[in-house]
């Protein structure tokens, strides 16, 4: 047995940031480090693998793997994991990467810690922290099984390059049509060219004191000037001021920007859990008892309708 | 058509729930109050829409756990389920998804559903493993964050549409039998009528006791638990509304964040 796996999150070839920060941390545990890629024709993505410390890349091509699907894709990664016995594989906590996780652990029968924002691995046992109760408190999670499963949060873990040899290896493909359960009908896309609100330096988010579209307008203007990521509490979304995708909380995107700013957000639990890890926050709200100024470091009690386009102002200078 | 929903009782999330000894979990206060999770709400909402429109549906509920669990199965009961099926645990101790699914997989066997339904997650353990295990140990399909669900016409598949990374959502057909883990935002769960309040107050609950030899291994140990409270300074900045904004400007600044 050996090694650490980290399997690579993309599409259409765009690599998710989130790979490389796992590919660096797993270089910490100082065993050898796999990125394993599925795709139809994705073995040109090698080098950037190389760049984070990845020894090996692994390539598991074919047409049935072109997209995600649940079924090809676990019969494909059991096949590996029992032909050549990683001790641990690592996925992105992402909405394939935890559907994946979950099925494969069953198969497995190996036991999965999912959305760990500390994973130590040594001598074939992972240690995970993760959080629980909302954020309320940690867990930490002791996985002994061979392999030891993960899916890592965005954002948590450094990126670091490390050059390392990255020769690729052609993964025999043991996964047919016949695996697949899932016929995929159609991909629709919001395309937005604001960054992704996982891997966004800087998060700002619009809530209930927004009271509407124009609200929220005045909130993606502070965005657009930071170059930062826009946000919703549950409120913005499910008055449809937002799309769904949007929406920051237990159940939506978990960020943890450098910077996260809460405007009209009171601060329910669901909504802590996906932003209470930023590194700093600010708050906007008119309601001095909002929960939101608890986990904030500097709030600002008053109308975001003033407060925002004061801090444009100051940004315009 | 029959359907099962698969539902957790959670301890309140606005409360502390949650009794240490030596950072090591030692069960949940006296004083802690439990509900459905809310997640699952939206599983047992999205079955009652499909019983809406295929009449002769059957919707069972199941859930694991201490006695306590019966209310939040009653819960469901009021929303509109059929029949309540409690499988009794006497602890309070962390049950993982692995065993779990076992459980719920072992109990499915025979009753040959059409339908599994579950939330996302819960909102205790947060892990959204055990919805997808139970397909995996039934060997039947299953799909992940499904913002919407809609049966054809030979009931014979469904169509869902899952929320992906970046914006993107996908959709795709599953053969029934199989197992749809729903995404929060995919409805807005419903308050029990009094008609139903009434009916559920007469329904028996199955009460099944779990054989502990069923179980079998856990795979994962919750080694320690710790209370993350907040290290933040949570000041209110003080003057005028200009001088705030200004101040908050000038501190974001200095800190290099914008």
């Amino acid at each position: 047995m050996a090694g650490t796996w980290v399997f690579v999150e993309q599409r259409d070839g765009n690599i998710r940031k989130v790979t490389f920060e796992m590919l660096s941390q797993a270089k910490k545990y100082g065993d050898e480090v796999c990125a394993v890629v599925f795709g139809k024709s994705v073995k040109g993505m090698a080098p950037e693998f190389a760049k984070y410390g990845a020894d090996k890349v692994i390539v598991a091509e074919a047409d049935v793997f072109a997209d995600y699907n649940t079924g090809a894709y676990v019969a494909q990664m059991v096949a590996m994991i029992n032909e050549m016995k990683p001790n641990a594989v690592l996925f992105a906590h992402s909405f394939n990467g935890r559907d994946f996780a979950s099925r494969l652990a069953q198969k497995l029968e190996a036991g999965l810690a999912t959305d760990a924002i500390g994973a130590e691995i040594s001598a074939g046992k992972g240690v995970f922290t993760r959080a629980i109760y909302a954020g309320k408190a940690l867990a930490k999670v002791e996985i002994t099984t061979s392999p030891v499963l993960a899916t890592i949060r965005p954002g948590v873990f450094e990126v670091a390059e490390g050059a390392a040899a990255g020769a690729v290896v052609d993964a025999a493909v043991a996964a047919t049509a016949a695996d697949v359960y899932q016929t995929v009908k159609e991909f629709k896309a919001t395309v937005s060219a604001r960054p992704e609100l996982t891997e966004a330096a800087v998060v700002v988010s619009g809530g209930r004191g927004c009271k509407g579209p124009d609200g929220i307008k005045i909130v993606e203007q502070l965005a657009d000037m930071l170059g930062a990521g826009v946000g919703g509490s549950r409120a913005a979304i499910d008055s449809g001021w937002l799309g769904h995708e949007l929406q920051v909380g237990q159940t939506g995107k978990v960020v943890n920007p450098n910077l996260y700013v809460a405007c009209g957000i009171s601060g329910a639990i669901q909504h802590l859990a996906g932003m209470s890890s930023s590194k700093f926050i600010a708050a906007v709200n008119t309601d001095t008892e909002a929960p939101i100024f608890n986990v904030s470091d500097f709030g600002v009690v008053g109308d975001l309708f003033k407060v925002l386009p004061i801090l444009m102002t100051e940004l315009k200078k | 058509m029959k359907i099962l929903v698969c539902i957790k009782q959670v301890p309140d999330q606005e409360s502390r729930p949650i009794a240490y000894q030596d950072q090591t979990w030692a069960g949940y206060g006296d004083n802690t109050s439990y509900w459905i999770n809310r997640f699952d709400e939206h599983a047992v909402e999205e079955a009652l829409r499909i019983r809406e429109i295929i009449p002769d549906t059957v919707i069972d509920i199941v859930s694991i756990g201490p006695a306590r669990v019966t209310s939040a199965i009653k819960r469901s009961l009021e929303m509109g389920a059929d029949q309540g099926f409690h499988l009794f645990m006497d602890s309070d101790a962390y049950v993982s998804p692995s065993i779990k699914s076992r459980l719920i997989a072992d109990f499915c066997n025979t009753r040959e559903y059409d339908l599994i339904l579950t939330g996302v997650m819960s909102e205790d353990m947060m892990s959204g493993q055990t919805g997808p295990m139970i397909a995996a140990r039934l060997g039947i399909p299953s799909a992940t964050s499904v913002m919407k669900l809609e049966m054809n016409t030979a009931k014979s598949c469904i169509r869902v549409e899952r929320e992906l990374d970046s914006g993107h959502r996908c959709s795709m057909d599953l053969a029934l039998p199989a197992l749809v883990a729903v995404q929060s935002g995919i409805n807005r769960p419903r308050y029990p009528s009094l008609s139903n309040v009434l009916r559920a107050k007469n329904s028996e609950i199955t009460v099944i006791r779990s054989d502990a030899s069923l179980t079998g291994p856990s795979y994962e140990t919750v080694e320690k638990v710790q209370d993350t409270g907040s290290d933040r300074s949570g000041i209110r900045l003080e003057g005028t509304t200009t001088e705030k904004a200004a101040r908050l400007w000038q501190i974001l600044h200095e800190k290099s964040l914008i």
